[in-house]
């Protein structure tokens, strides 16, 4: 070996330490030299560093005589230290090809595996296999990738073309037949413009040529440029010999993972096939041996893949999947990644690693990604509701996730539906791409034909809403706008409940419940995100439960509550808007306000008694918002000063009353309520002589109008709290209509086509970031929060950015926005 | 009989199905302000619905595009080659859907993306096998390409998120194209 170290310029083992300058050899040699060094077995391997590659462009674009004397040198000590040899008839040494930039890019060639076999050597190895498929499927199996990957032909065509000579070949078995087949590809690719050669050194010279000139593909360069990485780093080429686990019975392939990938729980955990490759346990043809399972697998090989994968976990600081072969008794470690895994073992493993001191806690909320906590967050089934369920019938579950709603036959009014507010399951046959807008405005989708990659699959899955396809029981009667199921007729619009990971279909709608609650490593996570943030988020819960649920999972408190939602909730908005319209009317009628204070009475009690001591910051209902407009019938006739925030003192009293009263009987000392619509300090201070009059109750403001973001400072002297409703100051600002803000998309796809700079409901522009800074600048910020709701996540890391600490979100998107403040890039 | 410059747009509504004029003109590369007046004039014919702006096909125009199909491709429903081209494309296609719904199980698994890529390469390369026949798919070449660049450029909704010109939304209108063209029904 000395003798290669002193005279090559380019080539380097990868059990040279300067390998590991992933600077000089690419990140895929660099990686490999770091688990050599660190004792790991990995099949020889060699690698042309970046020199080679400007010797490669400086010579005119070939290989040239010095490198290739120096790649054959070290193929030939591969050969040596392997006991095969290249290209030979016998025992022949097969080789893999990797590209290796410093960091990968789209439109560069990756890899080529099995060169090395011709049509006698595969024969050889053939006969000597006890299965002789397998060295014609290696060998035709370097035929496809090099054909499509270095010739960039149609691997399908070239498999059609050979049909006949592959099919001779495996039933003749016989030199004669493989010489024919061999023939059959040059000749197919040879009349495809296409340069062929059956000779193994000629298509090694070719791929690492093909590999260096994939440095310029268009693609390549168009990604450099947008990343800006420079031209000139070039790449790498890792060459290693490969490895067969098929070679006799002292041999086996396996995937083994250091932790549980479903639960995230630290044990070996995995697969090995005796006797076999690593693409027989990937077609699940054979049944391989459970890694968990302690007296399966021979005790040495479980020991010694325990020490290497604590090991490689201390490189990678992270929990790993382990890709491996045994060859003739000796162990092969072939590729090594950070382990893939579930949401819920993400977030354990991200748990357990800080416990271990492997990272930090900054690193492990770095390695969980924010749909991960949106996954184990997700609503679910109330478990009392859902164990008394009906199921009606049972289709492919193929995108999670429970949800419930009317369910409707077509997309149109599937989009009708939702808009006014209705939960919607979609319920078709099949979709197309003329459904979608029905998709996103439902709650999820059934289709009663289709398997899990059909339309509706797919972009459920990518609308992360929960699927269920293929429901053959489900008879659709589109024109009588009814279905069937087992011969119960059912009428549009009637309520189901989908459970998209089982595939069952349930009558009925079935009470959801915020996820992960009982999910301490989450619980944890999303205090080291707090801890992480500084910030406070306040749960904008909407009924007892959800209040009980938020303050199991750590809510610092109860806000900001719209009491008009909390009325809705009891059903009662009707009668509500009917005695609001009452008091608007010029001489309002005897016990119109007791009406009131008694609907609202009932409507708060349950939140404020589940709520014990934590704070409750309620808001008040503005009659002149776009919600009010639409539920009032005769809005317009209301006299003018009644939709201004104190323009109806008597009406104030009523409901302040009514929450005093709540207040009073659940005991809760602690309750805020909040005005809408003020701009002037003089409107606050009329409000607070208002909730003295009550007694029970503190005094608070939502602020909604750039006025009343300049009036803060005056406004928080009084130390009452203000929550800024962003989304709302944002669309009046900007003059949106309520149905813009209501469907980012548009926005988006308008900021797209470059007719503005950003979504507004997405990245603040200019004004009212600077008006935002101010009231911070000048208010006491532990006193303002972001009435989040509406608020797209990234329109909450700006607020962060500009220093806000006290968020309120919806219940169903809190855990994400205390995930995504205390996440920091790292 | 609509004209092929009626077709281009009516079919670009029809496949969209609710769709701005930009969005239509940007899919079918026409000009907006053609397209303008040709939805102007279907939506005065009956062909048609203009809701703010988004336009939807009404029964007769759909039965437009489907008689446009029908005749101008009347030949081609039997070309050996074109049928042939299809079969292949339904081998890819295949590979296509398990690609990207792996890329969705696996949360965007960068091999995974590598191969999807590939695979969608693949098709542009096939396209230009039968754009001689039917010029305007080179629209679709330029499409993909597009989306393919903003993935690339680290856009990863651009694979297949279903409101905007993802791959996935892109060549699933060219799948409902080609299928229309030949005057077979879909799958699901």
């Amino acid at each position: 070996m000395a003798v290669g170290v002193m005279t090559s310029r380019f080539v380097r083992e990868i059990t040279e330490r300067e390998v590991e300058d992933s600077c000089r050899f690419g990140g895929k040699a660099s990686g490999l030299a770091k688990m050599a060094a660190a004792g790991i077995p990995v099949p020889p391997a060699f690698v042309i560093g970046i020199d080679g590659f400007n010797h490669f462009r400086s010579n005119g674009n070939r290989i040239g005589r010095e490198l290739l004397t120096e790649i054959l040198r070290s193929l030939q000590r591969m050969s040596e230290l392997s006991g095969r040899s290249f290209a030979g008839s016998d025992q022949p040494l097969l080789i893999s090809v990797r590209s290796g930039a410093q960091i990968s890019m789209p439109g560069m060639m990756d890899t080529i595996l099995n060169i090395g076999l011709r049509s006698k050597s595969a024969f050889r190895l053939a006969r000597g296999m006890r299965n002789p498929d397998f060295a014609l499927d290696t060998w035709l199996r370097f035929w496809r990738m090099f054909a499509d990957i270095v010739l960039s032909l149609d691997a399908t065509d070239l498999t059609e073309s050979i049909r006949r000579a592959e099919a001779h070949a495996r039933e003749e078995f016989s030199q004669q037949a493989f010489d024919k087949l061999e023939h059959a590809i040059l000749t197919h690719i040879e009349s495809n413009s296409g340069k062929a050669s059956a000779d193994p050194y000629v298509q090694l010279e070719q791929t690492i040529e093909a590999v260096f000139r994939s440095w310029d593909s268009a693609r390549a360069k168009a990604y450099r440029k947008h990343h800006g990485i420079s031209d000139d780093l070039g790449t790498a080429v890792t060459v290693q010999a490969m490895v067969f686990g098929n070679a006799d019975d002292r041999s086996g392939s396996g995937v083994a993972f250091t932790r549980n990938p479903n639960d995230g729980s630290k044990a070996l955990y995995g697969e090995y096939l005796i006797g076999r490759q690593g693409e027989d346990l990937v077609s699940g043809t054979h049944t391989p041996i459970d890694l968990s399972d302690r007296k399966a697998l021979d005790k040495d090989l479980r020991d010694v893949l325990i020490k290497h994968g604590s090991t490689l976990e201390a490189l990678y600081s992270d929990a790993v999947d382990i890709e491996f072969t045994v060859e003739t008794g000796r162990l092969y470690l072939l590729q090594v990644r950070p382990a893939k895994r579930t949401a819920v073992a993400a977030i354990k493993i991200a748990e357990d690693l800080v416990a271990e001191g492997l990272v930090t806690k900054k690193t492990a909320l770095a390695r969980i990604s924010l749909e991960q906590i949106k996954k184990v967050s997700r609503p679910a089934f109330d478990e009392v509701e859902f164990a008394a369920a009906k199921m009606l019938t049972q289709g492919l579950g193929s995108s999670p996730g429970q949800s419930h709603g009317a369910a409707i036959l077509d997309a149109d009014r599937a989009a009708e539906l939702a808009a006014a507010g209705e939960a919607v399951i979609l319920l078709r046959p099949t979709t197309s791409p003329q459904d979608i807008r029905g998709m996103l405005s439902a709650n999820g989708v059934v289709t009663t034909k289709g398997g899990a990659l059909s339309h509706a699959a797919v972009v459920s899955r990518a609308l992360d809403r929960p699927c269920i396809v293929g429901c053959e029981a489900v008879k659709i009667d589109l024109d009588k706008r009814t279905f069937f199921i087992r011969d119960k007729t059912y009428k549009e619009g009637d309520q189901i409940s989908i459970d998209g990971t089982t595939g069952r279909i349930f009558g009925g709608a079935i009470k959801l419940q915020a996820g992960g609650g009982n999910f301490s490593s989450l619980r944890r996570i999303l205090n080291w995100a707090d801890a992480a943030s500084g910030a406070v988020v306040w749960a904008t819960a909407r009924s007892a439960d959800e209040v009980g649920e938020m303050l199991r999972s750590d809510a610092p408190g109860i806000g900001v509550v719209g009491l008009t939602d909390l009325i809705i909730a009891q059903g009662k908005i009707d009668r509500f808007v009917e005695l609001t319209v009452a008091m608007g009317a010029p001489k309002s009628a005897a016990g119109t306000s007791a009406a009131i204070s008694g609907i609202v009475e009932t409507a708060c009690k349950p939140v404020l008694s589940a709520a014990h001591k934590a704070p409750v910051h309620i808001r008040l209902p503005r009659v002149s918002s776009d919600r009010a407009r639409r539920l009032i019938e005769n809005w317009q006739e209301l006299p003018p000063s009644f939709f201004l925030p104190l323009g109806s003192p008597s009406y104030l009293q009523a409901i302040l009353a009514g929450i005093a009263a709540a207040a009073g009987e659940a005991g809760h000392e602690n309750v805020t309520a909040l005005i809408g619509g003020i701009g002037d300090s003089r409107e606050f201070d009329a409000f607070r002589v208002e909730i003295e009059r009550v007694g029970q109750l503190k005094a608070g403001a939502t602020l909604q109008n750039v006025v009343a973001l300049d009036a803060a400072q005056e406004l928080s002297q009084s130390g009452a709290p203000l929550w800024i409703d962003v989304a709302e100051i944002v669309r009046t600002v900007h003059g949106f209509p309520v149905e813009v803000q209501q469907s980012l998309e548009a926005l988006d796809i308008y900021a797209t086509s470059g007719r503005v700079a950003n979504n507004p409901f997405r990245r603040l522009a200019g004004l009212l970031e600077s008006l935002f800074s101010r009231v911070l600048s000048r208010a006491d910020s532990g006193m303002i929060g972001v009435d989040g709701a509406g608020c797209s996540p990234e329109l909450l890391d700006q607020l962060y950015h500009l220093g806000f600490r006290r968020f309120a979100m919806p219940v169903a998107r809190r855990d994400e926005t205390r995930f995504l403040l205390g996440r920091q890039e790292e | 009989m609509i004209s092929e410059e009626e077709f281009c747009v009516l079919n670009g509504a029809h496949l969209k199905k609710m769709a701005t004029v930009e969005e239509i003109g940007s899919a079918v590369g026409i000009d907006p302000a053609t397209v303008a007046t040709v939805l102007e004039a279907a939506a005065t014919s009956g062909l048609v619905m203009n809701m703010e702006g988004k336009h939807l096909l009404l029964p007769e125009g759909t039965s437009a595009v489907h008689d446009y199909y029908r005749t101008a491709y009347e030949a081609m429903r039997s070309s050996a080659p074109l049928v042939a081209w299809y079969d292949r494309f339904e081998i890819v296609n295949e590979q296509f859907i398990k690609q990207v719904s792996d890329w969705q199980s696996t949360e965007g698994d960068e091999r995974i993306q590598g191969r999807l890529i590939k695979t969608v390469e693949r098709l542009m390369k096939n396209l230009e096998e039968i754009i001689p026949d039917i010029p305007r798919y080179r629209n679709y070449v330029r499409r993909l390409t597009d989306s393919v660049a903003l993935v690339d450029a680290g856009n990863k909704d651009y694979i297949c998120k279903p409101t905007i010109d993802s791959i996935h939304n892109v060549w699933f209108e060219f799948h409902e194209d080609i299928l229309s063209v030949l005057g077979r029904p879909r799958d699901t």
